[in-house]
């Protein structure tokens, strides 16, 4: 089993986290929790330290999960609340008279269409422009696009009947050629998509068609509401999947075995003892992270053509801890 | 909107950090404001571990290019077997340094990873499928259980009186050497049992003993002449004169030498009472068994004699995790061997390594059924369930590499390993993901994504050391800021710090700035800027004639941005001082600008101090028009040559009149 470093941060949060991310190049860490504040801090990778930078006030619920735009962007973070708002917030310098430079944060845009609680929101890769996603427990789903430096909002309505719960972004570059690598990129594929999960138990697919989002597939495998769902990175080695965690115990995994980004076929990783709240993917799609139940926190890798295997599990690491 | 939340379910999170398994953050209670974050140790960053990983990243690349310079035929097990020993070379001395500051732990890990690697490398490398595996196996008992240092000095120490106690451990040293197979070893060693002070009997004893244990026939597998059944034929000859010998009471009195005599025949009841004075290993014991009973079977048959090793010694259900290895390679089946070993000591290095080197041998051991049968083997080793594995190594073990602050340009040697080009958009994830801690990093982390043709990670990176120059402050830091901007391409962040250097610096561009500027002419956004450091680098050289050239170039065509105007002018006010700079219209060309400027610039960045400047930079120009004219004039008046044909003599009279 691997052995772990384990740490603490003490965020000043007043109340429970509901999510902690760290920005694309892990300088940063933001963190948001029922006590309707987010807070952001500096990570010093080499010591291994963290510095507190601000507190952003603004959310009048609790805050459900952050996501940070990628750094070509400058520095945004997207947050989204049971106060029904979804706030992006933007790093600017304030140059002081004496000329120091403090970074200060600031809503640059509120975005108030839902009219219930926003559970999740995730931002499109970088390759499609600044663009991101949001579900509600309205059942509905919206995405929102900075264009012609202007915040414009396209509303996908009863996306999931009951509430959507999470949404992820497809990666921008098409099924990778497993043949020769070819000099450039993958493609940077045209069609665009993401996924959702909610409380109508579905995983659904959804497609940009003439500028309009349409739903493309539908993943039925849970009998529960889905809290979660993470569409993994392709780093062109293995095919793609998506990830889908739920209520009723259960991680699924969707291939996309044919490499067409339309046909899945599902693969259940395993049933957990208790309620699965959250999946989600390393940078190269090959490690899940699973968290549910009363704080059990494990990894699960796949072997070429071999069932999933946890290689580590939260529970264990800690009795290694003690051991050291 | 006031929103009333009741609901208080814990709902335990957590994220992979950007990095693949750098650290996991999870909540760690529910009504807290704890985070937990589990980094993984990087074995990598252990002392001595560094200097290893480096040597075997090397010996990976010489690996690399055997395989490239002999595709599309396996790399020789020769020349296989000599990298493996190399890679053996580091893991032992990783060992013995980890043992000098006495980290025993480790040190022990490591020497178990040598010891099943070493095994591995009889079973897949350097043994012939057709030929005994005996030597191979004596080497490596010899290797791992010799106990020649620790006695020996003793017993030379002793001279010829030894100690009783003394004389019972050679016993014990001889004894070793021939349950090991190391005979002539053993023969030298019974020269100080047969010393002066020994009796007569002893000494014939010694000296026919030595005889038999260096006659003892060795298959050398490298010899190409000798043939197996030649050997056999040798063996069979040799035993049997042991057995006269013994049958012969040649050493009737000494139950030592009867002992050895006897196992030397063979006997089991010798080898069962070696056991009994708790003298050896099963591995031991097993290559015993080989020695003397069975020197001929080959790799493939090795697993029987190992199971019933076992069974003899009652240690079935006693195995440490490393015979479990042990066991899976006499079955061949290298899928097993290298999951245990990852599985075991959670170490990818052992795994990704030794698999590597088997994919290059290549192997041609695939037995092919007919060959099988032929052999009578049990086991068959499948080629095929090595290079996924592989793959899944060379990733694992590529990516963290590349993840770390120092070493990731190894972790480029081995993603690039992965076949057909599946690393590049690996590499390429991990390239987004870097960010570079100094300039050189940067530099370096450019010139590879060059290599690769990463255009949007080098301009990525570009853009990352630029922004975090500029945060840094300072002016130099934005001049440097600005040569990344310019190479990363963005258009916006250029202009932005062109703007900074000019408004909030004091307008001064050092030389080696202006060179890359004249070199890197972009495109029309940056022709200005180009303009300008020409102007600039005239101006500080104290070329003014040159500089109000440039000015002038600049205003007629109109590139200078209306925001910066009033700024360059306030700040370049030395080239005003010299009448003689001027000439033709500059003058002219120079009042309309600066009086346009004035006007204009009446609204939002209203700087009176800058006003003021260019305001007397206006009366200055007022001086030189006069002063030119009065030139004109006194030329014309003393009725010197005209060395210059003015075309604008008139001109300037007629201005003279409006004026």
């Amino acid at each position: 089993m691997a052995t772990f470093n384990v740490a603490t941060i003490d965020t000043g949060h007043e109340d429970m986290i509901h999510d902690a991310q760290m920005d694309f190049l892990g300088t940063k860490l933001a963190t948001c929790s029922c006590d309707k504040n987010i807070r952001i801090f500096d990570l010093n990778v080499q010591t291994g330290t963290h510095t507190f930078v601000a507190e952003l006030k603004g959310h009048e619920g609790p805050v459900w999960q952050l996501a940070w735009a990628h750094p070509r962007f400058d520095t945004l973070l997207a947050s989204c609340s049971y106060d029904r708002r979804v706030i992006i917030w933007k790093e600017v310098l304030d140059v002081k008279h004496d000329g120091r430079k403090i970074p200060k944060w600031e809503p640059m845009y509120t975005y108030e269409g839902h009219e219930s609680s926003v559970n999740s929101v995730c931002w499109a890769p970088p390759e499609w422009g600044l663009m991101l996603a949001a579900g509600s427990s309205d059942g509905t789903i919206s995405v929102l696009s900075y264009v012609n430096d202007r915040w414009e909002a396209k509303k996908i309505p009863s996306a999931h009947t009951l509430g959507c719960n999470a949404v992820t972004w497809s990666p921008p570059t098409g099924p990778s050629s497993m043949s020769a690598g070819d000099p450039g990129s993958n493609a940077i594929t045209a069609v665009k998509r993401f996924a959702s999960g909610g409380c109508d138990n579905l995983v659904k697919i959804w497609k940009e068609e003439n500028e309009e989002w349409t739903e493309e597939t539908k993943l039925e495998g849970h009998s529960d509401w889905v809290r979660d769902v993470a569409w993994s990175p392709s780093a062109g080695l293995t095919k793609m999947k998506i990830a889908s965690c739920s209520q009723d115990r259960r991680v699924i995994v969707w291939n996309n075995r044919e490499s067409d980004g339309v046909s899945w076929t599902p693969e259940l990783l395993h049933v957990f003892d208790d309620v699965v709240w959250h999946v989600s993917w390393n940078f190269v799609g090959d490690v899940l992270a699973v968290s549910g139940g009363d704080n059990q926190v494990s990894l699960w890798k796949k072997r070429e053509s071999e069932s999933w295997e946890c290689i580590s599990d939260s529970s264990k690491s800690q009795q290694q801890q003690h051991h050291h | 909107m006031k929103a009333e939340y009741k609901s208080k379910v814990f709902r335990p999170l957590v994220t992979l950090a950007p990095r693949s398994l750098a650290a996991v953050l999870s909540n760690s209670t529910p009504s807290g404001g704890e985070l937990t974050t589990w980094s993984r140790q990087f074995f990598v960053d252990a002392p001595f571990v560094r200097n290893f990983v480096v040597a075997g990243a090397e010996v990976f690349a010489t690996v690399q290019k055997e395989y490239k310079a002999h595709y599309p035929d396996p790399v020789p097990p020769k020349i296989v077997t000599s990298l493996s020993r190399m890679y053996r070379t580091f893991l032992l001395e990783l060992c013995q340094n980890l043992k000098a500051t006495g980290d025993l732990t480790s040190a022990d890990l490591y020497s178990n990873l040598d010891f099943v690697w070493n095994f591995c490398e009889i079973m897949f490398l350097s043994s012939h499928p057709d030929f005994p595996v005996l030597p191979y196996l004596v080497d490596w008992i010899h290797l791992n259980f010799d106990l020649t240092s620790e006695i020996l000095p003793k017993v030379v120490a002793e001279g010829s009186e030894l100690e009783e106690e003394t004389t019972l451990e050679l016993w014990n040293l001889i004894y070793s050497h021939v349950f090991h197979g190391t005979t002539r070893e053993a023969a030298r060693l019974l020269s100080y049992l047969g010393g002066e002070s020994a009796s007569s009997t002893t000494q014939r004893h010694v000296a026919l003993m030595e005889e038999l244990l260096s006659k003892r026939p060795e298959f050398r597998p490298e010899d190409a002449a000798s043939s197996l059944t030649e050997f056999e034929a040798l063996f069979t000859a040799w035993q049997e004169e042991c057995v006269n010998r013994l049958e012969n009471g040649a050493f009737s009195g000494s139950p030592n030498f009867t002992l050895v005599c006897k196992i030397l025949c063979g006997d089991d009841e010798a080898f069962a009472s070696a056991v009994a004075r708790g003298l050896i290993t099963w591995y031991e014991y097993m290559v015993l068994l080989l020695n003397y009973k069975y020197p001929t079977i080959r790799p493939a048959q090795l697993k029987a004699y190992a199971v019933r090793t076992l069974q003899q010694l009652d240690l079935v259900d006693k195995l440490e995790a490393r015979d479990a290895i042990l066991l899976h390679a006499m079955d061949l089946d290298v899928v097993s061997v290298l999951r245990e070993i990852t599985a075991v000591w959670d170490n990818p290095w052992v795994a990704l390594h030794l698999s590597d080197l088997i994919f290059a041998c290549g192997r041609s051991s695939i037995s092919t059924s007919a060959q099988k049968q032929r052999r009578g083997d049990d086991a068959s080793f499948d080629f095929a369930c090595v290079v996924p594995l592989r793959n899944d190594f060379l990733l694992e073990y590529g990516t963290t590499l590349m993840e770390h602050e120092t070493l990731w340009q190894m972790g480029l040697c081995y993603l690039d390993a992965l076949p057909d080009g599946k690393g590049r958009p690996v590499i390429r994830t991990c390239f987004q993901h870097r960010n570079p801690f100094s300039e050189q990093e940067a530099q370096k982390l450019v010139q590879i994504a060059e290599r690769y043709g990463f255009g949007d990670e080098i301009k990525g990176i570009c853009r990352q050391i630029c922004l975090s120059k500029l945060k840094r402050g300072g002016s130099s830091q934005a001049q440097n800021a600005l040569l990344w901007a310019i190479k990363a391409g963005d258009e916006a962040l250029t202009t932005r710090i062109v703007d900074k250097i000019l408004f909030e610096g004091d307008a001064q561009i050092d030389v080696a700035l202006l060179d890359a500027l004249l070199a890197n002419v972009l495109d029309a956004s940056l022709a200005f800027l180009h303009e300008f450091s020409i102007f600039r680098r005239a101006v500080s050289e104290g070329r003014g004639r040159d500089g109000v050239v440039s000015l002038c170039s600049m205003i007629k065509r109109g590139v200078i941005p209306k925001r910066l105007a009033i700024k360059i002018l306030s700040k370049n006010e030395s080239i005003f001082d010299d009448g003689s700079n001027f000439e033709g219209d500059d003058v002219t060309t120079l009042m309309e600008y600066v009086q346009r400027t004035l006007v204009t610039q009446r609204g939002d960045d209203y700087n009176s101090e800058e006003e003021r400047q260019v305001t007397d930079l206006n009366r200055k120009l007022i001086k030189i028009r006069a002063y030119r004219i009065m030139c004109e004039f006194r030329r014309k008046a003393t009725g010197a040559e005209e060395e210059e044909e003015d075309s604008n003599t008139e001109f300037v009279y007629g201005e003279a009149d409006d004026y």
